[in-house]
């Protein structure tokens, strides 16, 4: 039960759910509502916030408990240097870390991460690391990849890390090895995100190199032209396909969340950042590049953008658009395996792997 | 065993109780002296948990509020039986400690 839902005023247990920010999340979402309450039924009666001394003391066991829960130094480092899952005690543990925002893993183990951090460096050479431009713009890539872990790398990280492993029995109230829905952006979320990812970094590219004084290569109307026949091409194939999908019982529809989106505004805010540094450090073909890599698909996505505009289908995806411009029809998706969680007292999920276990201890 | 720990358990001897059932049978039990918070309670009790001495044991909704109960187990009534013969030990013990001191002068 949320702690909103507790039968405690709302802006107490706003107060109460600031206050609990140390938690682990896995414990936030399991006590949330209980210790809500307890704290409503210490406060002063009609108190609206929670007293200082009493929010300290969240704070604190909030803290002890997260030291407490989090496996030792040792074992955690063979999950973020190494991928390694862990012992079943300390799953709770990565569920959470699978969960953040910016997963710490991410960043020792992407080999993305390593050729940023190690190889694209070396490879440049004459670029020295304490450059501030650099360092900022490096920094702010890294950050960047390591928070776009999206949900594909969620279920394949929970897979390998959160099911039981050969051997071991499952138990209800923990994940196990299932069939999960397979998600898809909705068409016009997914193209009011791609205009913007590939639209703003474009303008800016070709804004920079022309107040720059470089001219725009002529390589680059060319990219545009490879282009122009799927955005002409794609309107009238998504005239007659678009009241003819099939169904698809695989597939969970979505909007983006606010983190799909802010993840699409770091990626388009460092690549329109990368453009300007490039231009304004001489290496303007960086930006003529990017502008090159972004050309022969951004009259596609107008035209996308512009379809989504007017009414579309709720189950229209920005896939479809994609599969009826290429394919001329649209790909039935599958299920997903990934991992699902066996509720307690339910029967077991739909594409398990393992039997049901006779009897189990649900994990803290 | 901490002082909490134990009096939260003992708050449990006689039957399931939530969060802040507990809270107010410590303050009893230890007439007036110890006055768990909300962040002290959940720790203790996570780490009985852990230890299994105590068990979540359901819960409800009472005024629109979240009440889940703790019990005590087998093992916890166990060992808070086992720490109370320990500390009724050491206070006999001290007892006698006391009442062998040499009155002051009669040396």
């Amino acid at each position: 039960m949320s702690a909103e839902g507790a039968g405690v005023e709302v802006r107490f247990a706003r107060s109460v759910r600031r206050w609990l920010v140390a938690y682990p999340p896995r414990w936030r979402r399991v006590r949330a509502g209980e210790i809500t309450a307890v704290l409503a039924d210490l406060a002063a009666p009609g108190a609206t916030r929670l007293d200082v001394r009493s929010g300290l003391g969240l704070l604190r066991a909030g803290l002890a408990t997260r030291r407490r829960m989090a496996p030792p130094f040792l074992v955690r480092m063979k999950y973020v240097a190494f991928d390694w899952p862990l012992p079943a005690q300390y799953r709770p543990w990565v569920d959470d870390q699978l969960r953040s925002a910016v997963p710490g893993q991410g960043l020792l183990t992407t080999p993305m991460m390593v050729f940023l951090l190690w190889g694209l460096p070396w490879l440049m050479g004459t670029k020295p690391i304490f450059d501030l431009t650099f360092l900022v713009l490096y920094l702010l890539l890294l950050g960047t990849i390591a928070s776009s872990r999206g949900r594909g790398w969620q279920r394949q990280a929970g897979l390998r890390h959160l099911v039981p492993q050969a051997g071991e029995e499952p138990v209800p109230g923990w994940y196990i090895k299932g069939l999960v829905f397979h998600p898809r952006l909705a068409a016009r979320s997914g193209a009011n995100l791609a205009a913007v990812f590939f639209g703003v970094p474009a303008v800016v590219a070709a804004t920079v190199l022309l107040a720059g004084g470089r001219l725009l290569h002529p390589l680059l109307g060319a990219f545009v032209l490879a282009g122009v026949p799927f955005a002409l091409v794609g309107p009238v194939r998504w005239r007659h396909g678009i009241g003819r999908l099939p169904a698809q019982p695989a597939r969970l529809v979505e909007r983006a969340s606010g983190r799909v989106r802010r993840i699409v505004a770091s990626w388009t805010v460092v690549i329109s950042l990368v453009v300007v540094a490039a231009v304004a450090d001489d290496h303007s073909w960086i930006a003529s590049a990017i502008l090159g890599a972004l050309l022969p698909v951004l009259p596609w996505v107008v035209a996308a953008w512009a379809r989504t505009r007017g009414a579309v289908p709720d189950e229209l995806t920005l896939v479809d658009l994609r599969d009826l411009t290429v394919r001329r029809h649209v790909q039935v998706d599958v299920a997903l395996p990934g991992p699902v969680l066996w509720l307690p007292g339910g029967a077991m999920p739909a594409g398990a792997e393992h039997a049901p276990a006779p009897s189990g201890v649900a994990p803290a | 065993m901490t002082e909490q720990a134990y009096l939260v358990m003992l708050s449990l001897a006689h039957g399931p109780r939530h969060g802040y059932g507990i809270v107010q049978e410590v303050v009893t039990l230890s007439e007036g002296r110890v006055k768990l918070g909300a962040g002290t309670l959940y720790g203790v009790l996570d780490r009985l948990v852990d230890a299994r001495y105590v068990e979540a044991s359901g819960e409800e909704v009472v005024d629109g509020r979240l009440r889940r109960y703790y019990s005590l187990t087998d093992e916890g009534h166990g060992a808070s039986v086992a720490h109370t013969r320990q500390l009724a030990a050491l206070a006999r013990t001290a007892h006698r400690a006391l009442t062998a001191r040499p009155v002051a002068g009669t040396a």
